[in-house]
């Protein structure tokens, strides 16, 4: 079960679109569970984004997971991560890989030359809840683990696995203990 | 179990206990101690290694330690060298399978950082002509695990945060550096990516199993195939043309026509191709190679070789390969098949034409392709190409030759 748990307003319409999205990229349930607070304590030093690996530890937030279920965290906040040796670069979301809860960000959709609010939000929760179920990033243009800031991923909306990730996905999925 | 603190060497000394090394294939593991096991009845010492991803315990004879490649996680300084090659621009793919195969199956057993980095990188360009096939994609999501985990184990990163910096390499964002250098932004569409490329009819057999990415329909946005890749292609379509029999045919009709061989050779190269090619008849049992020796003809009845004979021999045997890989193509190999047949055996009716010309009547039009004659009023040679011969070649094939051969022979013996 992949469960949605929002970090501020959303409209329900698109909350719906993202589950219904999930749902059929993973065939497996997914579910609008509630909302939950920001953690202060993961705000970066500029004060305006926050540090998404911290978010993830510090969040206080009472959902129930059962054996592989799958929470991801909707906010619209910028989200940051650790700068690695290629520096920074575009931040969409953070996932534990293989792990069991990721955030996903709306930060940047609408605007020109990027994915409407729904669409795009349905795609990176997508392609997070795939590192969740340890897919790497894939180079397949419309395959939705597609590196999230390559053109290919905003050039194709829809949310659909290549095959590959999709046997592989279905693989781990039919290994889940629940 | 001993610990760290005890300093038992491992290896060549390099390796201790709780050290984090990478384990070809496997991944990044920990070092948990030496063991003396006991295995089909002698007492082996182990290295027992827990596999960091999944818990995983992992036991190597001691003395193979070495030998399989175990070795310590790289250092930072040789992460960032392998940054700076994979924001490199890359050579072109190696397109020949067979030696991709096997240089990337030495280097994931080597287990090196460079070996895997290699595999990755060239996996990754072949990827942007063509689309990978399934084993080969299974290897290069392989090498990307494996260096993601190593560079997260190295650099103290999260595995996402490692992985997205292995793709700022290999698909730079807008305004990207590496050491000050701005990169390339990644292509919107890569020429020729995995699901662009409509791929020549030529190769569909080259790979069984290059059918894996199914996500839509094809389009092709790119400039094209590397050269590389096109003359790659250029050759694998060469070596497989199906015109080559037909041209073959056409050069001993020539030879026929010029006197310099005997006709019957040229009607036995017919039969063979359409033999060759026609799916049923190749399935069984050559006549030829079954009969009992010294039942068929010798070579030498059928006049000396001709210095061209044993290049007809590849086309003739190769075309059934191409027939069995491409089931759809199979009425078309045979229809060619057919044709050249019916060309072989006119141009062979030509030249032994005068010996009967009153055969045929002076009005009447010379038996076309398209339309077969009346098989009373045509000329046997030419009436017996527009059947099937390969379904009852060996029975046909005497009373085919019978008039050809005889004013040939006349005038040759």
């Amino acid at each position: 079960m992949i469960r949605l748990v929002t970090l501020g307003e959303f409209p329900s319409e698109v909350l719906e679109h993202v589950a219904r999205r999930l749902h059929a990229a993973y065939g497996m349930g997914c579910e609008i569970e509630g909302e939950a607070e920001l953690p202060e304590s993961a705000l970066a030093d500029d004060q305006e984004s926050y540090q998404a690996p911290k978010l993830l530890e510090e969040i206080d937030d009472d959902t129930q997971l059962y054996a592989d279920d799958k929470i991801v965290y909707l906010t619209s906040a910028p989200l940051t991560a650790p700068e690695g040796p290629m520096g920074k670069g575009p931040m969409t979301g953070f996932p534990q890989f293989g792990g069991g809860r990721a955030v996903v960000t709306s930060h940047g959709l609408g605007a020109k030359g990027e994915l409407p609010l729904d669409v795009g939000l349905a795609k990176r929760a997508a392609h997070h809840v795939g590192h969740l179920w340890e897919l790497h990033h894939c180079f397949d243009s419309r395959c939705a683990m597609h590196p999230e800031w390559s053109p290919g991923f905003t050039q194709y909306p829809e949310v659909a696995l290549c095959l590959y990730d999709r046997e592989k996905s279905e693989r781990k999925i039919k290994l889940g203990q629940s | 179990m001993a610990n760290k603190g005890t300093e038992i060497q491992i290896g060549d000394g390099s390796l201790h206990i709780g050290d984090r090394v990478v384990y070809p294939n496997q991944g990044i593991c920990r070092i948990t101690g030496v063991e003396v096991k006991q295995i089909a009845g002698r007492d082996w010492e182990v290295v027992t290694l827990s596999r960091e991803e999944d818990g995983a315990t992992v036991m190597v004879p001691r003395a193979k330690v070495m030998g399989i490649g175990l070795r310590k996680v790289a250092s930072v300084a040789a992460i960032d060298d392998m940054f700076d090659q994979l924001a490199a621009p890359g050579d072109d793919p190696q397109l020949d399978w067979k030696v991709r195969h096997r240089e990337n199956a030495d280097r994931m057993t080597g287990g090196g950082l460079q070996g895997t980095l290699d595999v990755l990188k060239g996996l990754h360009a072949l990827s942007r002509v063509r689309p990978l096939p399934q084993k080969e994609r299974e290897l290069y999501d392989s090498a990307r695990h494996l260096l993601v985990g190593e560079i997260a184990a190295a650099t103290n990163l999260p595995l996402h945060v490692a992985e997205d910096n292995l793709d700022y390499a290999l698909w730079p964002p807008p305004g990207m550096k590496r050491k000050g250098k701005p990169l390339q932004p990644a292509a919107l569409a890569v020429p020729g990516s995995s699901v662009g490329v409509a791929r020549p009819a030529s190769r569909a057999a080259d790979d069984e199993t290059d059918d894996e990415m199914d996500l839509g329909e094809v389009d092709v946005e790119g400039s094209g195939e590397p050269k590389a890749a096109q003359a790659a292609d250029t050759e694998e379509s060469d070596i497989a043309d199906p015109s080559e029999t037909k041209d073959l045919v056409r050069q001993r009709a020539m030879r026929v026509t010029a006197g310099e061989e005997e006709p019957e050779a040229l009607d036995e190269l017919a039969a063979d191709a359409l033999e060759a090619t026609h799916e049923d008849a190749a399935a069984q049992p050559s006549a030829k190679l079954h009969a009992p020796p010294g039942t068929t003809r010798p070579q030498a009845k059928r006049g000396p070789a001709p210095a061209a004979a044993p290049k007809a021999g590849p086309p003739a045997g190769g075309e059934p390969k191409r027939a069995d890989a491409r089931p759809a193509g199979g009425d078309e190999a045979h229809g060619v098949a057919r044709s050249i047949a019916a060309k072989a055996l006119e141009v062979a009716a030509k030249v032994l034409a005068p010996a009967k010309p009153a055969a045929r009547s002076p009005g009447r039009p010379p038996p076309s392709k398209a339309r077969p004659a009346p098989p009373k009023k045509v000329a046997k040679p030419a009436a017996k190409s527009k059947k099937p011969a390969a379904k009852k070649a060996a029975a046909k094939r005497p009373a085919k030759k019978a008039p050809a051969r005889k004013p040939a022979g006349k005038g040759k013996r």
